[in-house]
């Protein structure tokens, strides 16, 4: 609200907006129903620490009670749950519906480990993970805030590298590739099938974690003096699937521009390159550096082609996270590392009093290239 | 098409019926499957999703089971009774017969835990390691086995445990 008014003095102030619209906006945003950060954080947090209570009571193993009992009592929980959640779908709180969708949630993790106790199953604990977000996977698909998107995904992402990791052999550290191609992959997905905002942003998170970890690891697979030389070829397949199918829903998409097509297929081309690399030399390095600084670029156009002005901001910064680190990298002996900090603490000051005085421009010209 | 009713009743409901489905698969294994008896060693760790559990080692009365890297990364196939290891298929003329992989040198059937409340973990733990512990499994006809009940010299635990207390 305290933005809003601001906004409208400003506007107010440039003419474009008299004073009676002004009070106008103001009270339809007052008296307009809305969802309240305070309460769905209280109520997220609550429910949350309600699932630890009860996956904790579970797993102190209550022996004397017979197990009919118990299961009978934990899927009665889960339709209640289910009940309550389908009688708020649709409502006008669009919290109440989310608060149960996240018990829901809580409650069929506790219930894999009743299960798991009574029949006394000894799986992996991805196994159960990976369960455990395929089932609520749907559920999550229909809430309107971030939260239970953002924990189901972030299970299903990362029980399934270690699935892959368990089934293809002779992968290593390897696996660690497929982290941005899969979250890509659900991103992309989850665009293309217009999922609900709250799911959308919750992919894109993800999405920028597993680029972060993807592009890291090219890099340092990249210098690596040891390089296994029998990788697994399931792990290569696994990562060229992966890529067509995202090149595939992306190229589907109506809603692309012909250039957010080709600068998503460059990234991955270049993607798909480079991590087939292997150049263990200071010069290697380097080389690395710079491709990752021209996939970011490649990133922050798309996003630059999207008007997603924050998500470009972002990936400036890591562009000149990237940027100083290379300092330091192309660097040898103390007076010259000495030198080229102050240089680059210098650039970067340089860099940020640009961007704090021109960013509006820079965005817009990116926009305007990106068209 | 994801906020439908029709969607949003199957979101809610496969979380339920993926869970009465797997605890009725779980049930159907230990109700119909043949039973038999096997000693084990092990020792106590825990989960925070279902608590402690014993961690063992099966005597299988096999022996030379996972001691090639042959075996490693396929099926393989456990006779307890003759004393013998199939690897890739179904042994033939064994009663009961367990199927499971070779981990490193160890024989992996998805039997290796027993749930126990906390309270009982160290003594229970004590007998096993002392060797008086062992285990029956429930197998269907395909060799998927399930524990059925822990037996302290051939008592179910709780019963041994509280024999002893009384005593």
């Amino acid at each position: 609200m305290a933005n809003l008014n601001k906004q409208l003095r400003e506007w107010a102030d440039k003419g474009l907006i008299n004073e009676e619209q002004s009070a106008r906006i103001l009270s339809y945003e007052a008296n307009k129903p809305k969802a309240s950060w305070f309460m769905y954080g209280m109520l997220t947090l609550g429910v949350t620490v309600v699932g630890l209570g009860v996956i904790s009571l579970i797993a102190a193993n209550w022996h004397q009670i017979p197990n009919g009992i118990k299961l009978g009592g934990a899927f009665l929980l889960l339709m209640l749950i289910g009940a309550f959640a389908y009688k708020n779908h649709g409502s006008e709180k669009p919290i109440i519906y989310d608060a149960s969708i996240l018990a829901l949630q809580m409650m069929s993790l506790a219930t894999i480990g009743l299960i798991a106790q009574i029949y006394h199953t000894g799986g992996k604990p991805y196994q159960a993970i990976l369960l455990w977000s395929l089932m609520i996977f749907p559920a999550a698909l229909t809430t309107n805030f971030m939260f239970v998107p953002f924990i189901c995904a972030g299970g299903l992402l990362g029980s399934l590298m270690f699935f892959l990791d368990d089934v293809m052999t002779r992968t290593s550290e390897y696996i660690i590739l497929l982290a941005p191609l899969m979250a890509a992959f659900l991103a992309i997905s989850a665009r293309f099938l217009r999922t609900s905002e709250g799911f959308l942003k919750a992919c894109q998170v993800w999405l920028f974690v597993g680029v972060c970890i993807g592009l890291a690891a090219v890099e340092f697979f990249g210098v690596s003096r040891y390089k296994p030389t029998a990788i697994s070829s399931s792990l290569f397949q696994v990562f060229y699937l992966l890529s067509i199918l995202i090149l595939a829903i992306t190229w589907a998409n109506k809603n692309y521009s012909n250039l957010q097509k080709i600068l998503v297929t460059a990234i991955i081309c270049i993607y798909g390159f480079v991590s087939q690399l292997n150049v263990p030399t200071t010069k290697g390095e380097i080389l690395f550096a710079f491709i990752t600084l021209a996939q970011l670029a490649l990133i922050g156009a798309f996003f630059a082609s999207e008007k997603a002005r924050r998500r470009f901001n972002f990936v400036l910064i890591l562009m000149g996270l990237r940027f100083f680190a290379l300092f330091i990298q192309a660097l040898q002996g103390l007076a010259m590392t000495g030198l080229g900090l102050i240089l680059s603490g210098a650039i970067l000051i340089g860099l940020a009093t640009v961007w704090q005085k021109h960013r509006n421009k820079i965005a817009q010209w990116a926009e305007r290239i990106t068209q | 098409m994801i906020s439908s009713k029709k969607f949003v009743i199957a979101a809610l409901a496969l979380p339920i019926i993926c869970l009465a489905g797997l605890a009725v698969h779980k049930a159907s294994v230990r109700q119909t499957g043949q039973e038999i008896t096997l000693n084990i060693t092990g020792y106590d760790p825990r989960d925070l999703l279902s608590g402690h559990y014993l961690i063992y080692n099966i005597d299988y009365q096999t022996p030379d089971l996972c001691a090639t890297d042959m075996q490693s990364e396929r099926s393989v196939y456990v006779c307890p009774e003759q004393g013998i290891l199939h690897v890739d298929s179904q042994p033939r003329g064994c009663t009961v017969f367990i199927a499971g992989r070779c981990e490193g040198r160890r024989f992996i059937a998805g039997v290796e835990r027993f749930y126990i409340p906390q309270e009982h973990a160290l003594p229970l733990e004590r007998l096993v390691i002392d060797k008086r512990g062992s285990v029956v499994l429930s197998v269907s006809a395909s060799g998927k086995a399930q524990v059925k009940e822990l037996l302290i010299e051939g008592q179910p635990w709780f019963d041994y445990l509280t024999s002893h207390t009384e005593k």
